[in-house]
C-alpha cells in the first residue's frame, strides 16, 4: 500500500469532475446491482443463507487462534510450508528469500489483494525477479503502471480504447488484435501463454483456507488461478490471517454466496481447491507450496471494536452499492481497499492519522450493509471510527467552537427564540426565490456544491401560540 | 521462520481475540445448514439450462460409444487446431475403447506424465492439443459445474491448456449443488493435490464489462453424459 495521498477533498474533486470517469463506474456498478440481485433471487432461501454465513465468519474470526493452528497442521501435513508474517515487511522478506534461494526468475501472478496491500511486486522486480500479472484487469493495471480501481473489477475506471492503447503501445498488439474486446482477450491469451509455461513461481491470493482440510480456494473466472497454481514449479499463496472457514462444508456455504454477491454469478468459473504440493503419483502441479499468512496490523483490528469489518470475504458488493463509490470510483479513497469497506479497513489497519478523511465518505445510507452477504455493519463502525477521529481533534476547530455557541444558544428558551428570528430574518435580506447561493466560509463548503434553503419567517413555537388562540375548531 | 517468531504471533492474536467486539458470534460451531433439495426429475433439465447460459454445451450419450466420442472429438476441432487431444488415462473414463477408435481417426494422444513439468518444451507440446478430454467425479445441476478431482493419470492440464474441453460424466453423478456433493462426499475435497469445480467456459468481463469466453483456460465446454 502506498502512502495516503495528500487530500481526499482534491482526489474526490478530480475525480467528479471527470464527466467520462463517472459514466463508467456508474454504468457497470448499475448493471452488477442487477446482477447481483438477480442472482440472490434465484437462489431458494438466499436471506437464510446469508444469515448462516454470517454466523459461520462471526464465530470463525472470534476463535480465529484455534482455527489458524487446524489449517497450518492440516498444510503441513500435506507437506506444504506455513510461514507466519507479522508485517508486510516480513513476508516480502520471506518470499524474496525464496526466490533467491530457489533461483526463481519469472512470477506469474493471479489476482491477489493482499499482494497489492504490501506492495509485493515492486519489491520481487528489485529482488531480481520479472513479475507478470495475469488477471485481463490486472495485466492492464500493470502495463498501465496504474493501481486497481475495484477489488473485483479492477480496471472499471478504464474504457476499451484506453486498454487498446496500451496492448498497441506496450505489448506490440495490431489493429487486427485490438478489433473488438474480443480479439483483445485473444491478444492477452496469446501472449501471456508462454508466461504461464515458461514461469517459475507463481503467486496467488486465497479467498478461504479450511481449517479441517488445510484445502486452499481460489476463484477465478479466466482460469489463470488454475495456471499459475499447476504450472510453475513454486506455489506461493498470500492470505490474510482473517481468510478461514472451519471445514469444507462451510466453504459451499461461503461460495453459495460469494460469486452471487460480487458478480452475479451462481459460482465463479474456477472454484479451485488445493490440497499441498503435488503427490509423486500426481503429473502435474506444484513441488512445493508456500502458504504465508500475513497479519500487517489484522490483529490489532481483531482486538478492537472493529474486529466484525474481518467477517469481510472480499466480494465487492458494497462498492457498488454505495452512491459515494458510483460517483468517485476507487481511486480517490487513496487505498487498495476503497469503498464502504476499505473506509473502515483501511484506516483500521493503517491507522486513522493518514485516512481520517475515509470513514467521511460516507452519507451512512446503509446501502452497504443491505448489500453485504454477511450483514457486516459497516456504518456502526464508520460512526466509531468518526467518533475516534474527533476526538484526535481531527475535526475542524469552527466545528467545535460553533458547537459550543450552540449549546450556549439552544440551553436558553430566550437566547433560542431570539437567535432563530435574527438569522431568519439575516437570510430572508440574502436569499432569492427562498434559497442562499452563496454563503462565507466556511459555510462555503455547503454553498459551493448546493443550495441552501432559508427558515421560515415565523417559527414553530410562535406558530404554535398563534394557533392556540385561535377559537377550536370541531371536527366535522 | 523461528518457532518462536510463529509463537509470538499466534499469541499476539489470541490476546487480541479477549479483547475485541464480535458481533453474532457463537461458542461453538454453527453447524449445518439445512435447505430444500431440488426435485429429482428436475436435475439434468436444470444442469442443461445452467450450462447453456453459460454458454457451454450438454450432450447425451444414453450407451457408451467410443466412436460416437471421436465423432464429437473430430467434428469439435476441425478448423481449430492440430488433431491433438490431451487426455485423462483411458482406464478412469466411463467409455471403453477410446485409444483404438482416436488412432483409427487418425487423432494423436497426448497423456501428461510426472516428469512432463521439469521440461519447458514438454509443456509447450501440451499447450499444442486442441481438446482436452477428462472424466469428472461429479456434475452439480444447481449450477451446471463439474469436478474434477486430480490424481494419477487425471492431470489437471488436460481440463485447462487446451482450447475445448470435453468432459465424459456418468450420469448418476449427477448430484443437487456443491452444498450437497460436499454434504454426502467430503472426503471428495480433499480426493485428490487438486479439486476444481469448474462452471462454464473461462470468462472475463474486465474490459467495459463486456463478457467475452476463452481467456485463459477452455473457451468451450462440453458436458457428454453417459448413461
Ligand atoms: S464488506 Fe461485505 S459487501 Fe463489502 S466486500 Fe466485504 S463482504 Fe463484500
Amino acid at each position: 500500500m502506498s502512502a495516503a495521498p495528500a487530500s481526499f477533498y482534491r482526489r474526490t474533486a478530480d475525480a467528479l469532475a471527470d464527466a467520462r470517469l463517472r459514466g463508467a463506474v456508474g454504468r457497470v456498478t448499475a448493471s452488477v446491482r442487477r446482477s447481483r440481485q438477480a442472482a440472490l433471487d434465484r437462489l431458494p432461501d438466499a436471506d437464510a443463507w446469508r444469515d448462516h454465513a454470517r454466523q459461520l465468519r462471526a464465530h470463525t474470526i472470534a476463535h480465529l487462534d484455534r482455527y489458524l493452528d487446524e489449517l497450518t497442521s492440516a498444510i503441513e501435513a500435506r507437506g506444504g510450508h506455513v510461514f507466519y508474517a507479522p508485517t508486510a515487511e516480513d513476508a516480502i522478506a520471506y518470499v524474496t528469500d525464496l526466490a533467491r534461494s530457489r533461483h526463481l526468475k519469472t512470477a506469474v501472478k493471479s489476482k491477489s489483494m493482499i499482494s497489492e496491500e504490501i506492495d509485493l511486486n515492486a519489491r520481487l522486480e528489485a529482488a531480481g525477479v520479472r513479475v507478470v500479472e495475469t488477471d485481463l484487469g490486472e495485466y492492464v493495471v500493470q502495463l498501465a503502471a496504474d493501481h486497481p480501481s475495484h477489488i473485483v473489477m479492477p480496471i472499471i475506471h478504464k474504457t476499451r480504447g484506453e486498454v487498446a492503447d496500451l496492448f498497441r503501445a506496450k505489448a506490440g498488439a495490431t489493429d487486427a488484435d485490438l478489433a473488438d474486446v474480443a480479439s483483445m482477450t485473444q491478444f492477452a491469451r496469446r501472449t501471456l501463454r508462454p508466461e504461464f509455461l515458461r514461469a517459475d513461481l507463481g503467486v496467488s491470493g486465497v479467498n478461504f483456507g479450511v481449517a479441517s482440510t488445510g484445502t486452499l480456494c481460489i476463484c477465478t473466472n479466466e482460469g489463470n488461478g488454475r495456471l499459475v497454481t499447476t504450472l510453475p514449479r513454486v506455489h506461493v499463496a498470500m492470505m490474510g490471517i482473517e481468510r478461514l472457514v472451519p471445514t469444507p462444508e462451510d466453504l459451499t456455504v461461503m461460495l453459495q454466496i460469494l460469486g452471487r454477491s460480487a458478480t452475479g454469478q451462481n459460482l465463479t468459473v474456477y472454484t479451485n481447491l488445493i490440497n499441498g504440493p503435488r503427490p509423486d503419483d500426481e503429473s502435474d502441479g506444484p513441488s512445493e507450496l508456500h502458504v504465508v499468512l500475513v497479519d500487517n496490523g489484522r490483529s490489532r483490528v481483531l482486538g478492537s471494536e472493529l474486529a466484525e469489518i474481518l467477517y469481510c470475504i472480499r466480494c465487492g458488493a458494497c462498492l457498488n452499492a454505495c452512491p459515494v463509490y458510483q460517483e468517485i470510483g476507487g481511486h480517490a479513497y487513496g487505498s487498495v481497499y476503497p469503498g464502504p469497506f476499505g473506509s473502515v479497513l483501511t484506516p483500521a489497519l493503517r491507522g486513522l492519522e493518514a485516512f481520517h478523511d475515509l470513514p467521511h465518505a460516507s452519507s451512512l445510507c446503509g446501502a452497504c450493509r443491505d448489500a453485504c452477504p454477511v450483514r457486516i455493519d459497516i456504518p456502526r463502525m464508520l460512526l466509531a471510527l468518526r467518533a475516534d477521529d474527533a476526538k484526535a481533534h481531527h475535526a475542524p476547530w469552527w466545528i467545535a467552537a460553533g458547537l459550543r455557541v450552540f449549546r450556549w444558544v439552544a440551553v436558553n428558551p430566550r437566547r433560542f427564540q431570539t437567535a432563530g428570528r435574527l438569522t431568519a430574518k439575516l437570510m430572508h435580506a440574502t436569499s432569492r426565490n427562498g434559497w442562499i447561493r452563496w454563503l462565507p466560509p466556511p459555510l462555503s463548503g455547503w454553498t459551493s456544491t448546493r443550495d441552501f434553503p432559508v427558515m421560515a419567517v415565523e417559527s414553530f413555537q410562535e406558530r404554535w401560540a398563534r394557533r392556540s388562540k385561535l377559537p377550536e375548531q370541531k371536527p366535522s | 521462520m523461528t518457532p518462536d517468531a510463529r509463537a509470538a504471533m499466534r499469541a499476539a492474536i489470541a490476546a487480541a481475540i479477549g479483547r475485541g467486539t464480535f458481533p453474532d458470534a457463537v461458542a461453538d460451531h454453527p453447524g449445518a445448514f439445512s435447505w430444500s433439495p431440488l426435485a429429482a426429475g428436475d436435475r439434468a433439465a436444470r444442469f442443461r439450462a445452467e450450462l447453456e447460459a453459460l454458454g457451454g454445451t450438454c450432450h447425451d450419450m444414453p450407451e457408451p460409444n467410443a466412436d460416437a466420442v471421436v465423432a464429437l472429438l473430430d467434428r469439435l476441432m476441425a478448423g481449430r487446431g492440430p488433431r491433438r487431444v490431451l487426455v485423462w488415462d483411458e482406464a478412469l473414463l466411463p467409455v471403453a475403447g477410446l485409444p483404438t477408435a482416436l488412432v483409427r481417426a487418425g487423432i494423436s494422444i497426448d497423456t501428461v506424465t510426472p516428469g512432463d513439468m521439469d521440461s519447458i518444451e514438454r509443456r509447450e507440446e501440451l499447450a499444442s492439443a486442441t481438446i482436452g478430454r477428462t472424466g469428472a467425479d461429479a456434475a452439480l445441476a444447481e449450477t451446471g459445474s463439474i469436478v474434477l478431482a486430480s490424481g494419477p493419470g487425471r492431470a489437471r492440464l488436460a481440463s485447462l491448456l487446451p482450447p475445448i474441453h470435453v468432459a465424459l460424466v456418468e450420469r448418476h453423478r449427477l448430484v443437487d449443488s456443491l452444498a450437497a456433493l460436499i454434504r454426502v462426499r467430503p472426503d471428495l475435497a480433499t480426493a485428490g493435490a487438486n479439486v476444481v469445480c469448474i462452471t462454464g467456459p473461462s470468462r472475463t468481463a474486465d474490459i467495459e464489462h463486456t463478457l467475452s469466453r476463452g481467456v485463459h483456460g477452455p473457451g468451450e465446454v462440453h458436458v457428454v453424459f453417459v448413461g
